[in-house]
C-alpha cells in the first residue's frame, strides 16, 4: 500500500506545483473578471450620482482583492461571498436608511441630483421661429422598428437632411446608391432603408414617429406637435444649466433654482404683486419635476413630533405595536402552557398523536393561514359571523375588519391560532426537563397542586423559556405578514393619514413608502424604520442582559 | 389482596381515567379550534358551486372542479406561483447552505486576527433582518436593476440576492458549532497527505456534516417560502410573483366568488411545508429550544 501510493505520487512535486500554478492563474483570472465588472459598475453608479453605493461597491472590491492577493489574508478568502452579501444587502441598507431618514426622498424628489439634471437637460421644445421641414418616413431594412425621416426645409432655404435617431446627414454627404431623387426631392430609397408611403405611417404616427427623437443630441428633429402629419421641426434644449446650479428655461425665459432639491421659479419676465414668477396670463408658475433628494436635517423627526396630524396616529400605532406583541406572547404562552400541562401527565394514551395534531396550525405557512382566517372572519359572508348571527341573541356579528377594536381582537385571535403550538412545544420541552425531586419535597411540606405550579413550575419554566418569549416578542413586534395580509393595517385612523387602527410600525412604514394612492415618502418611512431599529436594539440588549447569553456567546467564539 | 386495597386500586384507576377523559375533552376542544379552519377550507375546496357566502360544511356538489379551475386559469397562474416559490426557495436554501458552510469552516478551523470580532459582528447584524430596512432594500434593488437588469425589481435574481443577505447569520453559528465537533485529527491526516484546505472542506468535512446542512437548508427553505414583505415589495408582475404574493392578490381581487378555488390553492400551497415541518418535528423541538424562531 505504501509503495503503491508512493509510486502513484512519484511526480508529486511537479504535479503539485503545476496544479497550484493553474489554480493561481484561475484565481487571478476570476479576480480580474470581478474587478472588471466592479469598475464598470462603480463607474455607472458614480455617473448616476449614487455615491454611497459606489463607495460600498468599491470598498468591497478592494477588500476582495486584498484577501485574494495577500497570503496573510488567506482566511478572509473564505468569507468573501458571505461578507460581500452581508455588507451589500444588510449593512449598506442600514446605513442608507440612516441617511435617507435625514433627506426629503419622496415623490417629486426621487432622483439623485445627477439623474434629475440628466432628465431635465434632455427635454426639448419647438421654438416659435423654429426651422420647419416637411417629412417622409424611411424604415430600416435590418430593424423594422428603426425609423428615419427625410427632411426638406419648408422655407426652401438650406439643404435637405436624412435624420435617423442619433445622427443626421445632409443631402450632399449622402450616398443615394442606385436610387434617385423624385420630383419633390425625396429619394426613392436609400441603401439599407426603404421609403414608406405616408398612408402606411398613419398607424404608427402617434405611437412611434411622434415620440422618436431624430438627429443628434443637441440638434433634434421631431414631428411638430401642432401639425404632426405635415411638419417636423428643429427642437432646441428647453433648459440650460447655469454655473451657479440654476436652470434657465429657454422657452419662457424663467430661471429656476433648486430649493430643497426642487427646481422652483425665482426669476422671469412676468411677476405678480407678491413677487411670484408668473406666466404671461398672470398665473403663478409651478415647480419643475422631477426634483432630486437632499439632506433636510431633522425635518422628518420634527414632523413626527410636531405635526398633530402625524403624531396622534403615530402614537396609536406605536402603542398597538407593543400591545400586539405583548398580548400575542401572553395569550399564546398561556394557552400553549395549558395544553402542555394537560398532555404532560404520564397517564395519557395517544399523547404523541394529540401533540402532533396540535402542531398542525404551526406547520401551516403563516401567509396561508392568515388569508384563510380573512375568509372565515369576513364580516358579511364569513362562516364565523354567519354562525354568530344565527344565534338567537345576536343580531350582527363583530365588525372584524372595519371596527378599530374588533380588528385588533381578530388579529390576536389569528395570532393565538398560529402561535399556541409553538408555545406548547417549548413549554413541553421545558416541563420535561424540570427536576422531579423538588416536587417530592414540596408535597412533603404540604403544598397543593396549585401552589406547586405557582411557586415551583412557573418560575423555573419562565427562566427556561424566558429568552424564547423575548425572541417571540421581538419577532411579533415586526410581524408584517399577519397584520398586512389580514387587513393591510386598516381601518384607517383618519381618511387623510396612512396609519390604520391595526397598523404596527413595520406595516406603517410599508404604507408610507409603498402604499397606493398616496405619494411614496421614503424619507419619512426611513425615519420610522430608525424608531423600529432602536426598539429592536433595546429588546436585544435587554434579552442579553436578562439571560446573560451574551457571555455564553462570547465564550463560544 | 385485601378487599380494601382492591377497592382503593379500583377507585384510583377510575379517577385516573376520569381525569384523562376530562383532559381529553379539553384537548379535543383545542383540536376543534386548531382544525376547524383547515376542515372548513378542505370542504370549500371540494364544494364546486359554493361561494364564501353559501358554503356548508358538507359540500353539496362535491368534486374536483375547483382544483381544475385553479390549475388551468390564466388570471391567477397558480402553478406558476407555486413553481416560482419552490424555485426561489430552493435556490436560496442551496446558496445559503453553501455560503454559510464555507464561512463556518473558516470560523471553525482557522485562527486569525479579527476572527472574534467578525463572529460577534455576524451575530449582532442578524438581529436586524433586511425586512426591517425594506425601504432601503427596495431602493438598492431598484438601483442595481438599472445596471444589471436580472438583479433588479420584479426579478427572481434580485429577490434571491436580498434573501442571501441573511446567509451569514445564526446559521453560520449553528454550523460552526457542528463543525467544531468534527475531530481536527481528520484534517491533519489529510493535510499530511497533501490535501488543500478546500479539498479537506469539500471531501472530508462536508460529508460528515450533512445533517446540519440539511437542517439549515430546510430552515432556509421554509423561511423563504413564507416570506411576504420582501417578495411583496419587489415583485409586481403576476407571472414572476411567488405564492405568498400571488395568493394574496388573488383573494383580494375576488374573495367571495373564488373562495373554493382559493381554498384549493391554500391547501396545495400549505402541504409541502406542513409535511416538511411535521416530518422534521423532532429537530424543530430541539432546534426551537435553542432559539431559532420560525418566520
Amino acid at each position: 500500500m505504501e509503495t503503491a501510493r508512493g509510486a502513484l505520487s512519484r511526480p508529486p512535486a511537479a504535479l503539485f506545483s503545476s496544479r497550484s500554478l493553474l489554480i493561481t492563474v484561475l484565481r487571478l483570472i476570476a479576480l480580474a473578471l470581478i474587478d472588471a465588472f466592479a469598475i464598470w459598475f462603480v463607474t455607472r453608479l458614480v455617473n448616476d450620482g449614487e455615491y454611497l453605493l459606489a463607495i460600498f461597491a468599491a470598498v468591497i472590491t478592494v477588500a476582495i482583492n486584498v484577501a485574494f492577493l495577500f497570503e496573510g489574508m488567506y482566511p478572509y478568502r473564505w468569507f468573501a461571498p458571505g461578507l460581500t452579501l452581508l455588507i451589500l444587502m444588510i449593512i449598506y441598507p442600514t446605513i442608507f436608511t440612516l441617511y435617507v431618514a435625514f433627506t426629503n426622498y419622496k415623490d417629486g424628489n426621487l432622483l439623485t441630483r445627477v439623474q434629475a439634471e440628466d432628465v431635465l437637460l434632455s427635454r426639448t421644445f419647438l421654438p416659435e421661429d423654429a426651422k420647419t421641414y416637411s417629412w417622409t418616413a424611411f424604415r430600416s431594412l435590418e430593424d423594422p422598428n428603426r425609423w428615419a425621416l427625410w427632411l426638406i426645409p419648408t422655407d426652401g432655404e438650406g439643404e435637405a437632411l436624412f435624420a435617423e435617431p442619433g445622427q443626421a446627414t445632409p443631402l450632399s454627404e449622402i450616398d443615394l446608391g442606385e436610387n434617385t431623387l423624385d420630383e419633390d426631392g425625396i429619394p426613392t430609397g436609400l441603401p439599407g432603408w426603404e421609403r414608406v408611403p405616408f398612408a402606411k405611417t398613419i398607424a404608427i404616427l402617434d405611437s412611434v414617429l411622434a415620440k422618436t427623437e431624430f438627429g443628434e443630441e443637441d440638434e433634434k428633429f421631431m414631428l411638430n406637435p401642432k401639425n404632426p402629419t405635415k411638419q417636423a421641426g428643429r427642437f432646441e434644449r428647453k433648459y440650460t444649466l447655469n454655473d451657479d446650479g440654476t436652470l434657465y428655461d429657454n422657452e419662457t425665459g424663467v430661471t429656476y433654482k433648486a430649493i430643497r432639491g426642487t427646481y422652483t421659479p425665482v426669476d422671469g419676465p412676468y411677476k405678480n404683486a407678491q413677487g411670484q414668477v408668473t406666466d404671461a396670463e398672470g398665473q403663478p408658475l409651478p415647480v419643475i419635476r422631477p426634483g432630486y433628494y437632499v439632506p433636510i436635517g431633522l425635518d422628518n423627526f420634527k414632523r413626527l413630533i410636531e405635526s398633530d396630524k402625524i403624531r396622534g396616529p403615530f402614537i396609536r400605532v406605536f402603542l398597538w405595536t407593543f400591545a400586539h406583541a405583548f398580548f400575542t406572547v401572553f395569550i399564546t404562552f398561556w394557552f400553549g402552557l395549558f395544553l402542555a400541562l394537560l398532555l404532560n401527565v404520564r397517564f395519557t394514551p395517544g399523547r404523541a398523536v394529540l401533540r402532533t395534531l396540535l402542531l398542525v396550525p404551526y406547520a401551516m405557512p403563516a401567509f396561508i393561514s392568515v388569508l384563510v382566517w380573512k375568509g372565515l372572519l369576513n364580516e358579511q359572508l364569513g362562516v364565523i359571523n354567519k354562525f354568530l348571527t344565527s344565534l338567537p341573541f345576536i343580531d350582527t356579528g363583530p365588525r372584524w375588519t372595519s371596527s378599530a377594536l374588533w380588528v385588533k381582537v381578530a388579529i390576536l385571535l389569528i395570532q393565538l391560532w398560529l402561535g399556541f403550538p409553538y408555545m406548547m412545544l417549548i413549554t413541553t420541552g421545558a416541563l420535561q426537563s424540570l427536576p422531579g425531586d423538588i416536587y417530592e419535597a414540596a408535597r412533603v411540606d404540604g403544598a397543593n397542586a396549585f401552589q406547586q405550579f405557582r411557586h415551583l413550575t412557573l418560575p423555573m419554566l419562565l427562566v427556561a423559556v424566558g429568552p424564547l418569549l423575548i425572541a417571540s416578542f421581538a419577532f411579533n413586534f415586526n410581524n408584517f405578514t399577519i397584520v398586512e395580509l389580514f387587513n393591510k393595517g386598516g381601518p384607517p385612523i383618519s381618511p387623510d393619514q396612512p396609519a390604520g387602527h391595526s397598523d404596527i410600525l413595520i406595516t406603517y412604514t410599508y404604507e408610507l413608502a409603498f402604499g397606493s394612492g398616496r405619494g411614496a415618502d421614503y424619507g419619512f418611512a426611513s425615519t420610522i424604520t430608525l424608531v423600529i431599529f432602536l426598539i429592536v436594539a433595546l429588546i436585544t440588549v435587554f434579552n442579553f442582559r436578562f439571560t446573560r447569553s451574551w457571555e455564553e456567546i462570547s465564550e463560544n467564539v | 389482596m385485601s378487599s380494601l386495597s382492591y377497592v382503593m386500586h379500583n377507585k384510583m384507576a377510575r379517577d385516573r381515567w376520569l381525569n384523562y377523559l376530562l383532559r381529553l375533552f379539553l384537548v379535543i376542544l383545542a383540536l376543534f379550534f386548531a382544525f376547524f379552519p383547515i376542515i372548513w377550507i378542505i370542504s370549500a375546496s371540494f364544494d364546486q358551486t359554493g361561494t364564501l357566502n353559501t358554503q356548508r360544511l358538507i359540500p353539496r356538489n362535491a368534486g374536483l372542479g375547483n382544483y381544475d379551475r385553479l390549475l388551468s386559469s390564466d388570471i391567477h397562474p397558480f402553478g406558476r406561483w407555486m413553481w416560482n416559490s419552490i424555485k426561489v426557495a430552493s435556490i436560496t436554501a442551496f446558496l445559503t447552505v453553501l455560503v454559510s458552510a464555507i464561512s463556518a469552516y473558516a470560523f471553525s478551523r482557522f485562527r486569525f486576527r479579527g476572527r472574534r470580532s467578525l463572529m460577534l459582528t455576524v451575530f449582532i447584524v442578524q438581529v436586524f433582518p433586511n425586512s426591517l430596512t425594506i425601504v432601503a432594500t427596495f431602493l438598492l434593488i431598484q438601483t442595481i436593476g438599472r445596471h444589471v437588469s436580472w438583479l433588479g425589481l420584479n426579478t427572481h435574481g434580485g429577490l434571491i440576492l436580498v434573501y442571501l443577505g441573511g446567509a451569514l447569520g445564526i446559521n453560520t453559528w449553528l454550523m460552526k458549532g457542528f463543525f467544531d465537533s468534527i475531530p481536527r485529527d481528520l484534517d491533519e491526516s489529510a493535510r499530511i497527505d497533501g490535501a488543500s484546505d478546500w479539498l479537506i472542506f469539500w471531501r472530508i468535512i462536508i460529508p460528515l456534516v450533512r445533517p446540519v446542512l440539511a437542517v439549515v437548508g430546510i430552515l432556509s427553505f421554509i423561511g423563504t417560502y413564507g416570506d411576504v414583505i420582501i417578495s411583496l415589495t419587489l415583485l409586481k408582475d403576476k407571472d414572476v410573483q411567488t405564492l405568498a404574493v400571488g395568493l394574496n392578490r388573488f383573494i383580494s381581487d375576488s374573495f367571495n366568488r373564488e373562495w373554493g378555488v382559493f381554498s384549493a390553492g391554500a391547501l396545495i400551497g400549505a402541504i409541502p411545508i406542513v409535511v416538511l415541518i411535521l416530518s422534521f418535528q423532532r429537530f424543530f423541538v430541539s432546534g426551537l429550544t435553542e432559539g431559532a424562531v420560525k418566520g
